[in-house]
């Protein structure tokens, strides 16, 4: 899976767990001309948020 | 259609007694708001690229000082001014921002500041964009405050048809709902009674 699907699933994930839309398509369309390591941060970043709004809801 | 048990005695104002409050959903709240923080670190990171590679190294911090004649558009104090509220979530006046207000604010700066270093060796074009597109940007997230008010004025001052012209506007802008982007709901009534 590239980065730019990794961060689509990511992004559907958070819509789902309530996560501002509005905010998260700013990051899809600014993805795209961010540093390379910024990339990879960010989709840290957004997986850690996944993996502990999951937790919460268990 | 069916309608539980519980449904009907709560409609009939027999129901359990109110549920506490959900600290589930706080508790994801919270969770939210501080992943929200650390990306929007992570775009000022960004944006400070450009800034130190391209402003500080090429303006002068007296020019930069002397060309800072409105505060949200250009020079240091605009940005710091933007940046504080970015960083706060907080305009200066009280408006709560939105994650993507919070954003907004950092993308008019860099695209002001990008706007500023491309004269020097690229011409007026490009650099003109910049600008037009941070003057664009700013306007989408400002122009509804900044109409309303003009119109109160114009009614002030007894411009009935100026007013009205922009009271047209305002109704427009109004229905777009473009503020609920950038403004939290709660603090947008309270602006609006500012203003009127």
């Amino acid at each position: 899976m590239n980065k730019k699907q990794k961060l689509h699933e990511l992004i559907e994930k958070l819509i789902a767990l309530g996560e501002d839309k509005d905010e998260l398509w700013f990051w899809q369309e600014y993805f795209q001309i961010m540093k390379e390591e910024n990339q990879d941060r960010l989709l840290l970043d957004l997986e850690k948020e996944v993996q502990d709004l999951e937790a919460l809801k268990k | 259609m069916m309608i539980s048990a519980e449904r009907g005695l709560s409609e009939a104002g027999l129901g359990l007694p109110e549920a506490e409050p959900n600290l589930e959903i706080s508790e994801a709240e919270r969770t939210r708001e501080a992943a929200r923080d650390l990306r929007f670190e992570l775009l000022k990171t960004d944006w400070e690229y450009y800034k130190e590679k391209y402003i500080d190294s090429i303006i002068p911090k007296s020019a930069q000082i002397l060309g800072s004649s409105a505060a949200n558009y250009i020079g240091p104090l605009g940005f710091v001014k933007m940046n504080i509220e970015a960083a706060t979530g907080t305009t200066f006046v009280g408006q709560k921002l939105t994650p993507l207000g919070r954003i907004n604010h950092v993308i008019i700066q860099g695209l002001n500041a990008y706007a500023h270093y491309l004269p020097f060796d690229e011409g007026f074009g490009p650099a003109f964009k910049a600008y037009a597109a941070s003057w664009a940007v700013d306007s989408v997230q400002y122009y509804p405050e900044i109409i309303s008010a003009l119109s109160a004025l114009a009614k002030r001052g007894k411009m009935p048809t100026v007013a009205a012209g922009l009271g047209k506007l305002e109704k427009i802008l109004d229905k777009t709902q473009v503020r609920k982007l950038f403004f939290k709901e709660d603090t947008l009534d309270e602006q609006k009674t500012k203003i009127t």
